[in-house]
């Protein structure tokens, strides 16, 4: 009773408390900007200390706006529109919590409360800086602060204040709640995580303003960020496969990537981060591309909030689009200000953004490394291309054309395999200038073996078509002249060029990719730790150890580059052989897939915490061996208006064999079942959609061995 | 294979290692990929044109971007009984899939061919390519230092003492 009572009087102020913390804020976040702006022009030190302080104090107001929402949410407090929109009494209290980010106002407090801890942390890391430089990242980073902070007051129209209040002391019984479809444990760590990786984007591009407005534009804006744009590449990793696992677990469509324009507003920074992360290395190393690298941090961070114009502003169609309004134009608004913000300081340094070197040879490290950027930035603009085709389209002829997923799969593909190419080729051709001692040393081995792999592969793929085509000519009874040739050469080139049928040769040509980049990264560390373990006199896994941890940095980036071949292998085989059946079945009827035979047994319900979950029971069999039960089901929730024809969401069932995955989606259930109703179900055979994981696995582990490192333990240019 | 890397593969067991692993890896996961292989329908050319028909057009459901084939809502399946029926009557594939679009809008079309304004979709990406690269060696050309002087210390080392230097490392980690 007492603590019932303690609740409802403290919810009866959280709400006024985080509205004031915010417009305090905004107070503090103007402050911050003002007096780092004078204190740094007149040397005032006392001046930018509070500068710093400010920014503190904005950290710490929206940690009490935040933490007043969340304990709305937790209280049940139906007083706040915001509550009332993404939750209910009945969600559990995981989903109560992660309702912060179920819609647009409380995912833009969210990405400001990430952003002030960002602010905080800089001003944390530097607090002993002997220089300004800090002090004049934090002006973009207090900027970019108000611009969502004012977003979050609400006095942009199509957005509220995540903490407002229904007018005249109104309270609703219950909440609405969250989309059902975001009440998964995977999208309680997606989104945050995609904010993480945003945020993480903005501090060095905050440093990068800072060496422009500072004059310091040597290295040293370069290796103060170096752990910030490795921790948000790691984490918008991390962030864009549990997207795609969640939309494998939860869509029904049995795949996890469909170039959906949200999917690629989360993908579109994470390549240009990574083309900065090998562009840097050059500055680095060789005191070059020091334009390139302040425009390519710009471009990464002006495309995470680009992601927000697509997504928010309602001009492209998206599953994921689960909020709109007019925000998005503000944003386009901020990114187009910004962008010439940073052009007006570009040309103010312009002189100073000289390279000191230049590009000896075609054949170097160096080149390796601008054709992995030309790639990256390349394969940005073609998904930019193909995401705002609808706009396009329709600008010029009326009407819009919707752009399919075969459409990014047929030009991001060559691009792709040049860069998987170059993932290999880069870490082993020399600085400089390759040399044919190098290029026998190195490149030999890698690419005979590829070449071999690639026979292999070629000749294996072909016989399976082959057999293929047999069988369905025969299950046709067509003549099997006319699916295959007998020529086993012939069948062998037709595999390859069939009917325009483009798989198998790209198929062919990322085996001959892959083992070429493992065979040469594997021979780097082969060749390393055989160094190490006859110098220290250890063995082999010590030296191994020792190696790595040598330079964490560039072993750690092997790492990751091993992960994306294992990446590119899973999409290769998730993606190009997959297998779908769709059926109609009655309760005992059976369908096959691929060989395996699956029978419908038995249907089940049963009530759980907020939602009735409702399926059908599969056995599977292999050749007439059980394999397993799968029982695909559907989820229909409490707060969903429970009418004739609620569809309820997907729940598939899936089973892992080995790598691959069998997954099975069950259509909307009749609201009775008897043995006469008619089951649709969507049966996928997913080859190697495991390796898919494990790849990005193995990159996050690259990605942590490599953040490990304080500093480059070889630098040579560390200054302009 | 040259000398240096057969007297590394008698040499060394590891070097096989190194070989043999991703091989056989790649060959493991590319027969994993094969393992379920598809049987087929027993209508050859109808089932062919019914399932271009599924996998070609976009279901008007509202799960936006799943086709007929993958979608699994009733819409789906009705949509399905349709074509059927349609195939079955004698219409084409492209009779029944232009009747289609007129029907749902063109937006519904889960193939982008290369013809009318499309053709721009499809050229553009190579058009980016090469522009990114021009823009890529224009930035790197313009911001290049004018009075880069021949002691930058990174241009000190002739070719020639470059290859000297790297003949000298090859000695020492073969000697190691």
């Amino acid at each position: 009773m007492f603590m019932e009572e303690l609740v409802e009087s403290i919810q009866g102020v959280t709400a006024e408390l985080g509205q004031a913390a915010i417009w305090l804020s905004v107070l503090s976040a103007i402050w911050a900007i003002g007096a780092l702006l004078i204190g740094l022009r007149q040397r005032n030190t006392q001046i930018v200390r509070s500068g710093r302080n400010a920014v503190i104090a904005t950290f710490i107001l929206i940690t009490i706006a935040t933490g007043a929402l969340i304990f709305g949410f937790v209280t049940d407090d139906f007083s706040m529109m915001y509550v009332v929109e993404v939750s209910s009494a009945a969600q559990p209290l995981l989903y109560k919590i992660t309702a912060l980010w179920g819609a647009m106002s409380g995912s833009l407090l969210l990405w400001l409360w990430i952003l002030t801890i960002a602010g905080a942390i800089v001003v944390w890391q530097n607090k002993k800086a002997s220089d300004t430089l800090a002090d004049y990242a934090l002006i973009p980073i207090a900027i970019v602060q108000l611009f969502f902070l004012i977003v979050v007051t609400g006095v942009i129209e199509g957005v509220y204040n995540p903490l407002a209040r229904f007018p005249d002391g109104i309270a609703m019984p219950d909440g609405r709640g969250m989309n059902e479809l975001l009440q998964t444990p995977s999208m309680a760590i997606h989104p945050p995580s995609l904010y993480v990786g945003w945020i993480g984007l903005t501090v060095p591009f905050a440093f990068a303003v800072g060496a422009l407005a500072s004059g310091r534009i040597g290295s040293d804006w370069v290796l103060r960020s170096r752990r910030w744009m490795l921790f948000s590449w790691i984490i918008l990793t991390i962030g864009i496969t549990l997207g795609g696992n969640w939309a494998y677990q939860e869509l029904g469509w049995g795949g996890y990537w469909a170039w959906d324009p949200v999917e690629n507003a989360s993908f579109m920074p994470w390549l240009l981060g990574t083309a900065y992360l090998h562009s840097v290395m050059i500055q680095e190393k060789r005191n070059m591309l020091k334009l390139w690298n302040i425009l390519l941090i710009t471009l990464a961070f002006q495309f995470t909030l680009l992601g927000t114009f697509i997504t928010r502003s309602g001009v492209i169609t998206s599953v994921h689009s689960f909020a709109q309004s007019d925000i998005g134009w503000y944003f386009l608004g901020f990114i187009l200000a910004s962008t010439a913000g940073v052009i007006g300081l570009i040309v103010h340094r312009w002189q100073r953004l000289k390279s000191a070197n230049r590009l000896e040879s075609l054949l170097s490290r160096e080149s390796a490394f601008i054709a992995n950027n030309w790639l990256l930035v390349g394969l940005t603009g073609i998904i930019l291309w193909g995401t705002l085709w609808p706009i396009i389209s329709e600008a010029i002829q009326g009407e819009k054309a919707a752009v399919p997923e075969a459409f990014f799969n047929k030009v991001v593909i060559i691009p792709g395999l040049l860069l998987l190419f170059l993932t290999g080729a880069g870490p082993i051709i020399s600085w400089k200038k390759i040399t044919p001692n190098n290029f026998r040393r190195m490149f030999v081995s890698p690419l005979l073996i590829g070449l071999v792999a690639a026979a292999v592969a070629w000749i294996f793929l072909a016989f399976k078509a082959h057999a293929a085509n047999v069988a369905a000519a025969e299950a046709a009874n067509v003549a099997v002249a006319e699916v295959a040739t007998p020529n086993l050469f012939m069948r062998a080139w037709e595999f390859l060029i069939f009917k325009g049928q483009a798989i198998p040769i790209y198929s062919v040509l990322c085996v001959f990719a892959s083992v070429f980049v493992l065979v040469a990264i594997f021979s780097e560390f082969y060749r390393g730790t055989k160094l190490r373990t006859k110098r220290q006199e250890t063995s082999f896994l010590n030296g191994l150890w020792l190696l790595i941890q040598r330079n964490k940095r560039r072993y750690g980036g092997y790492i990751v580059h091993i992960g994306i071949v294992i990446v590119y292998i899973g999409i290769m085989g998730s993606k190009g052989y997959f297998l779908l059946e769709s059926a109609h079945l009655k309760l005992g009827d059976s369908m096959e897939v691929g060989t395996y035979q699956l029978t419908m047994k038995d249907t089940f319900e049963g009530e759980h915490e907020n939602y009735l979950r409702r399926g059908v029971v599969f056995d599977v069999e292999k050749n007439g061996k059980h394999v397993t039960t799968m029982k695909p089901a559907r989820h229909y929730y409490d707060q969903a208006e429970q009418a004739e024809g609620e569809q309820g969401t997907i729940e598939s069932a899936i089973h892992a064999i080995g790598l691959n995955d069998l997954y099975i989606a069950l259509g909307p259930l009749p609201a009775k079942i008897d043995t006469d109703t008619n089951f649709n179900v969507q049966v996928y055979h997913n080859p190697l959609i495991k390796v898919v994981w494990i790849g990005v696995a193995v990159m996050v582990l690259g990605g942590i061995i490599a953040i490990a490192q304080k500093s480059d333990p070889n630098p040579r240019s560390q200054t302009a | 294979m040259n000398t240096f890397n057969l007297r590394l593969v008698k040499k060394n067991r590891f070097f096989l290692l190194v070989i043999v692993v991703p091989f056989i890896f790649v060959s493991v996961v590319t027969a994993q990929a094969q393992t379920a292989d598809s049987d087929t329908s027993k209508d050859f050319k109808f089932e062919a044109q019914l399932e271009e028909l599924l996998t070609t057009l976009y279901c008007p459901c509202g799960c936006v971007r799943e086709t007929n084939k993958a979608c699994v809502c009733g819409t789906a399946q009705a949509i399905e009984a349709s074509f059927r029926d349609a195939l079955t009557e004698g219409q084409t594939v492209e009779e029944i899939r232009t009747l289609y679009l007129k029907t749902y809008g063109s937006e519904f079309s889960a193939v982008m061919k290369a013809e009318g304004i499309n053709w721009l979709a499809y050229i553009m990406p190579a058009v980016i390519l090469i522009v990114s690269g021009g823009v890529i060696f224009i930035v790197r050309y313009q911001s290049r230092s004018k009075n880069i002087s021949s002691t930058q210390p990174d241009q000190q080392i002739s070719d020639k003492l470059q290859r000297q230097v790297e003949a000298e490392l090859e000695k020492y980690k073969d000697r190691n």
